[in-house]
């Protein structure tokens, strides 16, 4: 007789894993917050699910934005949370590299100490990961920054019907700084197209957002561009589905075609991004 | 603009590198980084500046190195105490001649997939073997090879995947990043023009019904 305790074996597990998570975001100076959090939670609430916050899960998740930034068409939504926490941690990083290289110095030329060679190699390490996340960070707001330029128009108009309540308002898509970038620049360039060309117009051609004519002037991003994505695929995903060959997947349809594709978790896609937009948007599925 | 043209859609093999460095590997510490219990005769106290903190991932591991026991860390601290001579890198289990055999008869046995290798294999096998030569169990210049004969049989099957494009979607199980890198460019232009020609075309017939 075989009995099944699998489940039994699984709770076992996450009580222990339960005690060791929370071992290791208190060694975590960096993340104040987190260590404050983890010491004031009483022993009944600690059994509820807690949004656990952690460097390493901030920078992955930071990656993945990154990445999706660079491959989708469209300009995703500002994670303010997230890139608020990013840059405080870049900063109190840059201070902590700071006063350790102090304190080194002055180690080095007080008494003998065994822990030089080691503190040189620790600090190496730090302005490296530091020179890291502020890579992926400026090229992340570059990256938008270059959409915003080139959906100026179309911003514009998301920005003039603001009560459609299917769109998402601009000073929620855009950060601040990325909101002042717009409008001063597309101040600027409307002037210069003004007094350089669109004054000798007939007043009826003086537009630079004119829909209506032979070719419209607002550029939209291509809903239909093809993009890569990954299926990460979520356990006990209620949209999950068995597919033919017996692996989970999602079935999405492309309308224009009248086709459905099942997308497998773990494959390998190349799909319009139309198509797999409120799957992105959801994070199921990521763009490579 | 603020973003070069040539970086606009795709990503630099450089980009992809970075990525790949992201990644966790194992491998053997030659110092020691983990504090004893017992406070040292000498400044105890200097210890706490000694702390390796990290923000992007977990410092549990660095801040607990000891000489010769194997422990994970990202690949580019890896590579940086690798440089400082500071640690070996064990090569990943796919990375041996067994395993790499093993792969390309898959390749060559079934024409219709790609083998199951990790997502960054050409990338981490181009990094090793350039920046650790010398720790792998197996000969350099045949691990080279075997990586070397993998890319070509897939770059073939690649090739002859490409006369399958067409307008709704492509799937490309276990193709490597790199590998997606390179081809993004051609495939995404080709399938945006046939899906353009078959959206116009479908417009031209409703007209001539309407």
């Amino acid at each position: 007789m075989d009995i099944n305790i699998d489940d039994i074996l699984a709770d076992l597990d996450r009580d222990t894993t339960a005690v060791e998570y929370s071992d290791p975001s208190q060694q975590l100076p960096s993340d104040g917050t987190t260590a404050l959090m983890n010491s004031s939670i009483d022993a009944s609430r600690y059994k509820q699910p807690q949004i656990d916050i952690s460097p390493e899960k901030d920078f992955k998740q930071l990656m993945r934005l990154w990445r999706n930034e660079r491959c989708s068409p469209e300009l995703l939504s500002y994670p303010f949370l997230l890139m608020n926490r990013m840059l405080r941690r870049v900063q109190e990083q840059m201070d902590h590299i700071e006063n350790v290289s102090m304190g080194f110095l002055e180690e080095y030329e007080g008494l003998e100490s065994a822990s030089t060679p080691n503190n040189k190699l620790q600090l190496l390490c730090m302005e490296a990961e530091l020179e890291r996340v502020k890579f992926v960070i400026r090229s992340y707001l570059r990256c938008r920054l270059n959409k915003v330029d080139k959906y100026m128009l179309y911003l514009r108009q998301l920005g003039d019907n603001e009560d459609d309540p299917s769109i998402i308002p601009l000073n929620e898509l855009l950060s601040g700084h990325e909101l002042q970038y717009h409008e001063k620049h597309s101040a600027i360039l409307l002037k210069l197209l003004n007094n350089s060309i669109l004054k000798h117009m007939p007043p009826e051609l003086q537009a630079i957002n004119d829909t209506e004519g032979s070719v419209s002037m607002v550029d939209e991003p291509n809903w239909n561009k093809f993009v890569f994505i990954y299926v990460k695929g979520f356990p006990n995903d209620p949209l999950l589905e068995e597919g033919e060959s017996g692996k989970l997947c999602y079935t999405v349809s492309i309308s224009d075609l009248n086709e459905d594709v099942e997308l497998s978790v773990g494959g390998i896609y190349v799909m319009p991004y139309s198509v797999i937009r409120d799957l992105l948007m959801q994070e199921k599925i990521e763009l490579i | 603009m603020s973003l070069p043209d040539q970086l606009e859609s795709t990503f630099s093999p450089e980009e992809i590198q970075f990525i790949v460095e992201n990644e966790p590997i194992r491998i053997f510490p030659r110092i020691t980084t983990r504090k004893t219990k017992r406070p040292l005769p000498t400044g105890g106290g200097n210890n706490e500046s000694v702390r390796w903190k990290l923000i992007t991932t977990n410092d549990y591991n660095v801040n607990n190195m000891v000489a010769m026991q194997s422990t994970e860390v990202t690949l580019w601290l890896a590579l940086l105490l690798k440089q400082q001579n500071k640690c070996s890198i064990v090569a990943p289990s796919w990375l041996t001649l067994k395993e790499l055999d093993r792969s390309i008869q898959y390749e060559k046995t079934h024409a219709d997939r790609f083998c199951p290798v990790p997502w960054n294999w050409l990338v981490l096998a181009q990094v090793l073997f350039k920046r650790a030569p010398e720790h792998f169990h197996d000969p350099v210049h045949e691990l080279r090879a075997k990586v070397q004969d993998l890319r070509e049989v897939r770059q073939l099957k690649v090739l002859r995947g490409l006369r399958h494009l067409n307008e709704s979607h492509l799937q490309l199980d276990n193709l490597s990043l790199l590998e997606i890198n390179e081809l993004r460019p051609f495939i995404v232009n080709v399938m945006d023009k046939l899906r353009q020609l078959h959206v116009a075309k479908g417009t031209m017939e409703d007209e001539e019904e309407g």
